[in-house]
């Protein structure tokens, strides 16, 4: 079940802790691109319990994050039906 | 009440240290426990203070701003986290207790420890010591930035070379110069950095944090939750997680992220200046005064922001009995958790009194502190 902005935005980064994601958000503050915290989902996170959902048609910002020198663990779009790994996305 | 104790503690801390711990505290919050958002804010708070110390100490990583309670844990997290039995440890004969006394533990399991005689009352830093004291097993250098007993500041970034080039990583001990003296870790060669929050970065007590630089591996020595990897028995491998278990001391960061702000407003270097005038202005006006000796030099420029002496032999506790009943002049008196230091400068039985003047300190203030020292030095 979708919940929250991710409905809306239907991209979720996952991270392996509080501080990379608190990084990930200086980061997407700095790109001037909108975000929301949000919970983990069980089903995909069992390491950090906060996730960052973006718009999909950002999801380009990934490889600027990267670039960045943010970790995160998994990319994902949220579908009705799920939420599927992005296609290329990288550790 | 004069207080010149702030080598200890400072004091007063700037309102604005109390108003956002205050803030702090109404907004609540524990953080990286949860995902709502009450812990979230207070995660945000406690990331912006660890961003803020990486860049106030020239270090690039905030993630490796590892919180402490103090200095003292910060040393005992690297100390134990790094040494072994068999393993040789190089350190001063200034060092505190808060170095001396994990070492000494450890050298009951087996640590082989060096201690270079650093002598305050000397010009020259036996640099070549510590270059001659390496060992296939030396496996840390340990110095204090500037001695808690003499103000004796040591040459660091030449330590730390001389550490590097015997690829073995370098901890220093900050807690009298971290705010007050300029620290870049990257351009010191520094590994490790044991900082106090409550003394020169003026943050509240039970604040403190260690920086390890990428590369070098501590074992944790406690364990327990982090917020996160929770479904696992193993404690996290990654920062800050790995060393930081348990609930933080939020408002106490908060607090310190305040004073960190305060002092970049200010300027560290505007505050070192005013100290060591008010320093120099103290030693000056001691040397007039017959019988009284002072340790670890008389130019204040050269020191960290302490002013040590004794009058003739008299008891140094005595003295600072005296300096608290007669005037209200709070002086610390006595060993100074650094018995290594007192045996250096002959002062075990004596001990020392110790002045250490903070910015807010008023040149009327020491102009007391010296006509009262004067009146004690008659009378004795």
């Amino acid at each position: 079940m979708l919940y929250g902005k991710i409905k809306e935005y239907r991209a979720l980064l996952t991270f392996s802790s509080w501080s990379d994601a608190l990084a990930a958000e200086r980061a997407f503050e700095k790109l001037d691109c909108p975000y929301s915290p949000i919970p983990a989902p069980r089903s995909l996170s069992f390491e950090c319990n906060f996730a960052i959902c973006f718009p999909l048609g950002k999801i380009d910002l990934v490889k600027s994050l990267a670039e960045k020198g943010v970790p995160f663990v998994g990319l994902y779009e949220a579908t009705d039906n799920g939420f599927i790994p992005w296609k290329g996305s990288t550790e | 009440m004069i207080y010149l104790d702030n080598a200890a503690t400072t004091w007063p801390k700037p309102s604005e240290v109390i108003n956002v711990m205050q803030e702090a505290f109404i907004s609540g919050g524990n953080p990286g426990r949860g995902a709502h958002n009450v812990s979230l804010q207070a995660a945000r708070r406690i990331f912006r203070v660890r961003e803020t110390l990486a860049d106030f100490f020239g270090f690039t990583e905030p993630k490796r701003v590892v919180f402490t309670s103090n200095a003292t844990q910060a040393l005992n997290q690297a100390l134990f986290g790094l040494l072994r039995p068999g393993d040789h440890v190089i350190t001063s004969s200034l060092e505190h207790n808060a170095v001396f006394r994990p070492l000494w533990a450890l050298a009951q399991q087996g640590l082989e420890i060096t201690e270079v005689r650093v002598d305050p009352e000397s010009n020259e830093f036996p640099l070549q010591d510590f270059e001659g004291s390496f060992k296939s097993n030396t496996k840390l250098v340990v110095t204090l930035h500037a001695s808690n007993v003499t103000g004796t500041l040591f040459p660091v970034a030449d330590i730390g070379r001389i550490a590097r080039k015997n690829y073995v990583p370098y901890l220093v001990d900050a807690a009298q110069t971290a705010g007050v003296f300029p620290i870049n870790m990257e351009e010191m060669n520094i590994d490790l950095l044991a900082f106090p929050g409550h003394k020169g970065l003026l943050g509240p007590q039970g604040t403190g944090g260690l920086i390890v630089r990428e590369g070098v591996h501590l074992n944790p020595i406690m364990y327990g939750g982090t917020g996160s990897l929770s479904e696992s028995d193993l404690q996290p491998e990654f920062f800050p997680d790995v060393l930081e278990s348990g609930t933080l001391n939020s408002l106490g960061i908060a607090g310190l992220g305040a004073a960190l702000e305060y002092l970049k407003k200010i300027g560290i270097e505007k505050i070192r200046k005013r100290e060591q005038e008010l320093c120099q202005y103290l030693i000056d006006g001691l040397m007039q005064i017959e019988g009284i000796k002072i340790y670890g030099g008389l130019d204040a420029k050269t020191k960290a922001p302490i002013v040590s002496f004794n009058l003739k032999d008299v008891d140094s506790t005595i003295v600072g009995y005296v300096l608290e009943q007669e005037a209200g002049i709070i002086a610390r008196s006595g060993l100074h958790c650094a018995p290594h230091a007192h045996a250096t400068l002959g002062t075990l039985k004596q001990g020392v009194v110790r002045l250490s003047p903070s910015h807010y300190t008023t040149d009327e203030e020491i102009d007391t502190a010296i006509k009262i020292i004067r009146q004690v030095a008659t009378g004795l």
